[in-house]
């Protein structure tokens, strides 16, 4: 399963490649790195068909992951890619707007990458 | 109509011409008035239009001639050219009563004439052209008899040649002007006393008159000191009018003066008087009501007219009509003026009302008693009764006004005296207030020191207050966005953390099967993730670090500052704690830095905090703008460095671009900003760093603040 990150924090591919190294080692999951929204955008363009889960951080500079969750909703609609919001900001409000506009789950940073993994082991299955 | 009259007429005269031979017989009962004869209405005159010198011879047989009396003249008699010339004849007689008299014959009318006795001249009276030159009109205010000499018991023809001219704009013979009554006297000795008493009256009369020119003099010198009563001014014009107007009425009594010359007197006389007359209303109106109302000036018009008609009627017609009305209307007016003030006026005004009035009711009575004795008794006004009415009537009226002018001023000094006397006082009542006011001034004064010094104590406190307030809502703005920024770096540090702890746990594993290769890859990671951790907790101790920087109190030294880093840092922080606030907020941000740039010495946490305050307004500036952004731009100039803090904002409207730095002045909701922001940031730049701070905005591009340092 590919899996693309969206956060504008750099050192997130790094504890993601480690925590997922076993994933990754043996090809279970695939995993991606988008910096920004606009960046994230760009990738889906030239890997439109791969089936991608993307995981996106909602508070980024420029193009917010909510903006971008409705983007990726409104251009691809057959399939719809998989989208998963995470935040540090766990409010309620936040929770809603994503869920209007379409998301496929919620998280809160910090990520327990536990619940993490059984949730993208549950969608890759 | 005028035939039938005629005809009458001259019934009548032929009628009378029957006793035409009759010699009228004189005796001394006959002297009457100003004791004399009045020759020209009494006896059987005749007459014959014309002029032939033989009319003078005694024996001339008057049969033909008409029977008229010199007091019939009347203007119709004159020719087309206004010119009246004939002879009149009557035959007289003195008896024994004369005997020893001296008598005069004297003559007071306009008209010239050339008087025969017994056919020879005996007095040419002007000059009728008969002896030579020019026809002049006797000039009769020379009131002198001419001695007269006749025998008594004999009989005398007089024969009186008369010449006489239609006076211009009367319209009438100049004789018929005159009372014709006067024609012919004959007098007895006494009438030159009567002459003296009379010039005695006159020179009474004089004085008066002469008292009258003071006065009128006085009141023009009082108007012209006090212009600003204007009053004064209608009195001044009225006691002249009056004083003109009275003149001419015993001026020419002894001077040899001409019709004409005579007659403009007349005039100016009467027309001063007329617009003396005039005035009363004015004056009154002046006087009492301080306006002239539209009746005033109604009933002075009316005057006017009435009078001017007047004089061109018989004076005893006239009286009754025109006259009478006009004086009626002036005395309406006093009476309607003071009756309805009399309790409100003063002294001075009732002075002038009696003034007025006085005059007015004396030549009212003087009139009605002259009418009731000219028709009720045949009394024929002349010189001499009257003066005593008419010196009352001359003086009354301008010292009445003297009496107003006089009593006014008193008035006027009264209320100064009274005014004067209440202000000393007033003045006396105020020092005694003012000293017991003074001391409590003091006391209140000191007191009111203290609470001002303790008031600006307060306020200084307040401002401190403020202060650190302003810097604590910075604080608070910045603790959102450094929850963020913490939040962050503790993930990683904790994330790598475990991600260590489950990595040491494999490598045991690792150490324990002898796997020479896995070791070595976990402990690559280790040391990677380790450096990770240290970063983020590094980068975790930065954030707390400028933190307490930022609220610490106002003891920062300058260091050198990297400009950049802390530009740098407060743009993220300030978008972390405005989107930790407000999760709808949302802008593009960036840095265009210039690698250059120099450290310089600087304050650290105050530019920081001055950065925080002009990002923070740029985000709030670019929050309705469809492509919201903030950039902050360092640029390394030659003498100096930028800092500009960029948005394409809504704009700064320009009335409000000069305030914007003044303390409290905010655009935000009040408890939403202090208004302390850009104050405190301009006094840290200007004041604290020697720089400056400037603004540029306009509603299309947005807002650039920009600070300029100089280098350390």
């Amino acid at each position: 399963m590919k899996i693309l990150v969206v956060d504008d924090e750099q050192d997130v591919q790094q504890l993601f490649e480690q925590r997922f190294r076993r994933e990754i080692k043996s090809g279970e999951f695939t995993f991606a790195f988008a910096f920004s929204g606009e960046q994230a955008l760009k990738y889906l363009d030239s890997h439109a068909h791969d089936g991608v889960l993307i995981l996106s951080d909602i508070n980024m500079p420029g193009m917010s992951g909510l903006e971008l969750l409705d983007q990726i909703k409104k251009t691809y609609e057959k399939p719809p890619p998989v989208v998963m919001m995470i935040t540090a900001y766990g409010d309620d409000e936040n929770k809603n707007t994503a869920y209007n506009l379409g998301a496929d789950g919620f998280l809160t940073k910090p990520i327990d990458f536990k619940l993490l993994k059984e949730k993208l082991k549950e969608i890759g299955s | 109509m005028k035939n039938l009259i005629r005809f009458i007429a001259g019934f009548l005269m032929a009628f009378d011409s029957i006793g035409q031979d009759e010699v009228l017989v004189l005796d001394t009962s006959k002297f009457e008035s100003l004791e004399s004869i009045w020759l020209a209405d009494t006896g059987n005159w005749v007459f014959k239009k014309g002029h032939d010198p033989a009319w003078a011879n005694p024996d001339l047989n008057t049969s033909s001639w008409d029977t008229l009396r010199p007091t019939q003249i009347k203007t119709e008699m004159a020719d087309e050219n206004g010119r009246f010339e004939g002879w009149f004849r009557v035959r007289i007689k003195l008896d024994s009563t004369f005997e020893g008299l001296q008598i005069g014959l004297m003559q007071r009318v306009w008209a010239a004439t050339d008087i025969y006795i017994n056919g020879t001249l005996f007095k040419s009276f002007g000059n009728t052209g008969a002896f030579g030159g020019e026809y002049e009109s006797y000039k009769r205010n020379i009131l002198y008899p001419v001695p007269l000499k006749l025998e008594t018991g004999k009989e005398y023809a007089i024969a009186i040649h008369v010449v006489d001219e239609v006076a211009p704009f009367y319209g009438r013979l100049k004789s018929e002007i005159d009372v014709l009554r006067g024609f012919l006297n004959i007098t007895k000795p006494e009438y030159s006393l009567k002459i003296y008493e009379n010039r005695f009256d006159k020179q009474l009369l004089r004085y008066t008159m002469g008292i009258n020119y003071f006065l009128t003099v006085t009141i023009w010198l009082l108007y012209f000191s006090n212009k600003r009563e204007r009053h004064f001014l209608f009195v001044a014009i009225s006691i002249t009018g009056f004083s003109i107007g009275v003149t001419p009425n015993f001026v020419p009594t002894y001077v040899d003066i001409s019709f004409t010359k005579q007659h403009v007197l007349d005039y100016m006389g009467f027309y001063s008087l007329v617009s003396f007359l005039v005035l009363y209303p004015l004056t009154i109106g002046a006087i009492f009501t301080k306006k002239i109302s539209k009746l005033h000036w109604s009933i002075a018009i009316i005057s006017l007219v009435l009078m001017h008609i007047s004089h061109f009627r018989e004076f005893f017609e006239a009286v009754f009509f025109e006259i009478s009305i006009a004086l009626s209307a002036v005395m309406f007016t006093i009476y309607y003026v003071t009756s309805s003030s009399w309790k409100k006026i003063n002294a001075a005004k009732k002075a002038i009302v009696i003034g007025l009035a006085a005059p007015l009711i004396i030549a009212v009575a003087a009139m009605i008693f002259l009418m009731i004795a000219v028709t009720a008794f045949n009394y024929q006004p002349e010189f001499g009764g009257t003066e005593l009415i008419i010196i009352m009537f001359f003086l009354s009226f301008p010292i009445s006004l003297f009496a107003y002018v006089i009593l006014w001023f008193n008035d006027m000094l009264d209320q100064d005296r009274a005014k004067s006397k209440s202000l000393l006082v007033a003045a006396e009542e105020k020092e005694l207030i003012l000293s017991t006011q003074k001391e409590q001034l003091e006391s209140q004064v000191e007191e009111r020191t203290k609470e001002l010094n303790r008031s600006l104590e307060n306020l200084q406190s307040t401002q401190d207050q403020l202060i650190h307030s302003e810097k604590m809502a910075s604080l608070g703005e910045l603790t959102a966005g450094i929850a963020h920024e913490i939040q962050n770096p503790l993930n990683f540090v904790n994330n790598f953390s475990d991600l260590n702890k489950e990595l040491l746990e494999e490598l045991q594993e690792a150490i324990d099967a002898n796997d020479q290769e896995e070791v070595q890859a976990i402990i690559k990671a280790l040391l990677e993730n380790e450096d990770k951790v240290i970063h983020h907790g590094k980068r975790a101790e930065e954030i707390v670090r400028s933190m307490l920087q930022h609220s610490r109190g106002g003891d920062g030294e300058k260091e050198p500052t990297d400009i950049n880093a802390l530009a740098d840092e407060y743009l993220r922080l300030a978008y972390h704690g405005l989107r930790a606030k407000d999760k709808s907020f949302n802008s593009a941000f960036s840095t265009e830095l210039d690698p250059n740039l120099p450290k310089i010495k600087a304050v650290p946490r105050d530019i920081g905090r001055v950065l925080l305050n002009l990002v923070n307004n740029a985000f709030q500036a670019v929050r309705e703008v469809d492509d919201p952004q903030v950039v902050v731009i360092t640029q390394n100039k030659e003498d100096h460095i930028e800092i500009s803090v960029k948005d394409n904002g809504v704009g700064i409207p320009e009335v409000i671009q000069n305030k914007i730095f003044q303390p409290f002045f905010t655009t935000k909701a009040a408890g939403q900003g202090t208004g302390l922001g850009l104050s405190m940031s301009y006094d840290i730049i200007t004041k604290g760093h020697n720089g400056k701070l400037m603004v540029e905005s306009n509603k299309e591009t947005g807002t650039v603040f920009t600070i300029v340092l100089p280098p350390s």
